[in-house]
């Protein structure tokens, strides 16, 4: 209004002798004469701070508006005259006082209550301030600094605390499905101060590896079967994605940590990739049996789900290919389409290479059918002649593998009875005739035969077909002759290898089967000497009786175990690999380095470890150390060698 | 020296040439000459030239590597000027009480590695075994040698 009426002298005499204007002199006086008044700033400065504190104690002031324009009138103070009494007068106190009261607050609550509650009781003080905020129309600064102690006081200081906390914090929540509501809560809380999320990742993380790794003690101490481990670690799986999806709103970084979470537990020891083999092998020979398609389809893909995690891949091929190659050969997959599935989804995961052996395994069984039928129209075209020499003739199936593909047996050749060694000698004439040049060797191991025996006395015979492996049928074979033999005769005899020798003589003497009879007392075999008598006496219900064979381990108690296990540098862990593994990643590290530096000429050492570590990791993950010893071996043998200059530097030699 | 035809031998007509190119006439600028002559002056890339003769020297025949005892031996001759005294003491130790079998032969790339590595790194507890490019032999080095310290 003043200026108004000087108007004109604001406009002329102002701009020209640069003086302040009206309005501004104005202020000016206005700030000096009756805002500092020594009875005017302080008690307005206290009166403000005073209803902000009424109202967070709960009482609401009716003079918001009153507190509105008051705090305008500062910061037009400020704005017209460059002062600050804004700031000098009412925000560092504003928010020192602030943050006086939300840290006692804080602390006393979350002294007094639990987690979940403080969340709430957090997010409604949020609320509450920007509500103030706004009704007070404060300036940007002061929003932006409040802003900051209220998640500092109230986030961030007690952030530890209501991850740790007993009974509520985050941590013990995790570990309950159905309080999913509250992390979230409490995520989004935490969400406001970026670096303290990291709390709730971390106790995610910790809380996955402790689950994992009681999943792998109670699978070690035997508690549970492989499968169950297995199962166990499919659920946690399930378990933690809904909470990462839910309670952390599907974010990335969590999904990150917990993918490597599982990857951190499972690979810790070998035993997550060999259990992983086992349940597939339970799935394939009997799980799957009566399941529709899609649960078919779903059960495998769970294998690959757990197969992601795992960084030994070839540690489980290796067991993979075993336990397939018993299935095969015993016929006891449940079904070749689920087989085949199978083999595609490993195949999408790590490509062709990994599955080769695989294919060929599922293409040999193939070809030994055809081949079989092939020598059965034969056997039938041959002149009578010759089949009435053949009195004692017996038929054999063979099914004929190629060794690269197969897991490798060694197997020494035992004595095989004569008419069985004549069927083996026409095949091979028929085989060889049919693909000259290459070379058949049998595998006395495996195999069953059916013998027909007869027990009791002359005038009560009882005929029983026994189901046996071919070192039984061995063993039986020679009882033709004798009625007693010792171990040391049957050993020479048969030339079976003594722990297999002993394996199937006791499976022979069980108590159930009880076909020859042991001269020793108790379980085991006693020495060379103990005896081996044919029981005529031996009953059965059925007329077909399978005998079964006892395993390895009850036979081998006292003896070692003949195993071609070292321990290696390649393993990321300290586990045992088998020596053939071993030396497969040896020549694989070494061909891909020599490959890469084929095409790259010279390459830095960091560079070279991270090529060959990335083309290798489909398979398995060398360790530094390992692909640096292997890079020593071939500047040893002139593949590579140092620069002169840089010792870090790798150059091809051609 | 020049003198190139016979390992370990220098025939007449090489030692003439010889000290022909190092200007000597007679006994007295011999004397002179001898302790510049001295294995210490040489220029560090000279004197590693010269180890890696040293080792490929004392190969026997095709063997691309010498034995352990014979390493522990020759890297006592030829560097006992050239680098500090308990490094030395503390290699040869290594070598001596390592059980590592790989290590019972040694390679000519592990014989230059453990010069160069004496030079560069002249304080063991600063070494980054992760990342470096040194050959395993010398990463084991470095663990003996600071189990020993603790």
């Amino acid at each position: 209004m003043v200026r108004d009426i000087l108007m004109y002298m604001d406009r002329t005499y102002v701009t020209q002798s640069h003086e302040k204007s009206t309005f501004i002199q104005g202020l000016h006086l206005y700030r000096i004469i009756v805002w500092e008044h020594q009875h005017v700033q302080h008690r307005v400065s206290e009166l403000l701070l005073q209803a902000i504190a009424d109202e967070r104690a709960g009482e609401l002031t009716d003079d918001r508006d009153i507190l509105k324009k008051v705090l305008s009138m500062l910061l037009q103070i400020d704005a017209a005259e460059n002062s600050n009494v804004y700031e000098r007068d009412f925000a560092d106190n504003f928010l020192g006082s602030t943050q006086e009261f939300y840290q006692m607050e804080s602390s006393e609550y979350l002294a007094e209550n639990s987690a979940s509650d403080y969340v709430d009781k957090a997010k409604r003080r949020l609320e509450e301030e920007k509500f103030r905020v706004l009704a007070l129309a404060l300036p940007p600064t002061t929003v932006d600094d409040l802003q900051e102690i209220l998640h500092t006081e109230l986030i961030q200081r007690h952030a530890k605390t209501l991850v740790s906390m007993e009974n509520s914090g985050f941590a013990v929540l995790l570990k309950d499905e159905t309080k999913v509501n509250a992390m979230r809560d409490m995520y989004d809380l935490f969400a406001k101060v970026p670096a303290s999320m990291d709390d709730l990742r971390n106790a995610l993380c910790a809380t996955v590896k402790n689950d994992g790794r009681a999943l792998i003690a109670d699978q070690e101490r035997g508690a549970s079967d492989p499968p169950t481990f297995v199962k166990g670690v499919l659920k946690m799986n399930e378990r933690y994605n809904l909470i990462v999806n839910e309670a952390f709103r599907g974010e990335a970084r969590a999904k990150k940590r917990l993918k490597e979470s599982f990857e951190n537990f499972l690979n810790a020891d070998t035993r997550a990739a060999s259990c992983l083999a086992v349940y597939a092998d339970d799935l394939l020979r009997s799980g799957i049996k009566g399941v529709t398609e899609e649960e078919v389809i779903r059960l495998l893909n769970s294998v690959i789900l757990v197969f992601r995690f795992i960084s030994d891949k070839d540690v489980f091929e290796s067991f993979y290919k075993q336990h397939l190659a018993k299935r095969l050969l015993s016929g006891r997959s449940v079904s070749d389409e689920a087989e085949k599935q199978m083999v595609s989804l490993l195949k999408a995961e790590c490509g062709y290479q990994f599955t080769s052996k695989l294919e060929g395994m599922f293409n040999d069984m193939r070809i030994s059918r055809d081949t079989r039928d092939a020598y059965k129209t034969h056997k039938r075209e041959r002149s009578m002649e010759e089949r009435n020499s053949n009195k004692n003739a017996v038929d054999i199936d063979v099914d004929v593998l190629t060794t690269g593909y197969w897991p490798n047996v060694k197997v020494p050749l035992c004595t095989l009875p004569q008419p069985i060694q004549d069927a083996i000698d026409n095949f091979s004439d028929f085989y060889l005739k049919k693909h000259t040049g290459r070379k058949l060797s049998w595998q006395t191991s495996t195999g069953i035969g059916e013998i027909k025996a007869i027990f009791g006395t002359n005038d009560n015979s009882r005929v029983y077909t026994l189901c046996v492996s071919t070192y039984q049928m061995c063993i039986l074979m020679l009882f033709n002759e004798n009625t007693k033999l010792t171990l040391g005769q049957i050993a020479s005899e048969t030339n079976i290898p003594d722990l297999e020798l002993r394996r199937h003589l006791i499976s022979l003497c069980t108590p159930k089967h009880r076909v020859l009879r042991k001269g020793s007392k108790g379980k085991g075999i006693s020495g060379d000497d103990d005896t081996f008598t044919f029981n005529p006496e031996y009953k059965s219900n059925a007329r077909r009786v399978k005998i079964p064979l006892v395993s390895i381990r009850d036979v081998s108690k006292n003896k070692k175990l003949a195993g071609a296990k070292a321990a290696n540098p390649s393993a990321s862990g300290n586990e045992v690999l088998p020596l053939q593994l071993e030396e497969e990643r040896r020549h694989l590290v070494e061909a891909a380095t020599v490959r890469i530096m084929k095409a790259r000429k010279q390459l830095h050492h960091n560079d070279l470890i991270a090529e060959v570590t990335k083309q290798l990791q489909v398979r398995f993950v060398p360790t530094p150390q390992f692909i640096k010893k292997r890079i020593e071996g071939l500047i040893e043998r002139e593949y590579l060698e140092r620069d002169e200059q840089d010792h870090r530097l790798y150059m091809y030699v051609a | 020296m020049g003198a190139n035809s016979k390992p370990a031998q220098i025939s007449r007509e090489e030692w003439m040439s010889g000290c022909q190119k190092l200007g000597l006439g007679d006994i007295n600028s011999f004397k002179a000459l001898l302790p510049s002559l001295e294995l210490g002056f040489m220029e560090r890339a000279d004197f590693r030239d010269f180890f890696k003769f040293c080792f490929k020297f004392n190969l026997e025949g095709t063997q691309k590597t010498l034995d352990k005892d014979l390493v522990v031996c020759l890297v006592d001759i030829t560097l006992k000027e050239r680098i500090a005294g308990d490094r030395l003491a503390n290699f040869k130790e290594f070598l001596n009480t390592t059980k590592d079998v790989s290590y019972d032969r040694i390679t000519l790339d592990q014989w230059i590695s453990f010069l160069d590595f004496s030079i560069d790194c002249p304080d063991l507890s600063v070494y980054d075994e992760d990342s470096s490019a040194w050959p395993v032999l010398i990463d084991d080095y470095v663990d003996f040698s600071n189990g020993m310290k603790m």
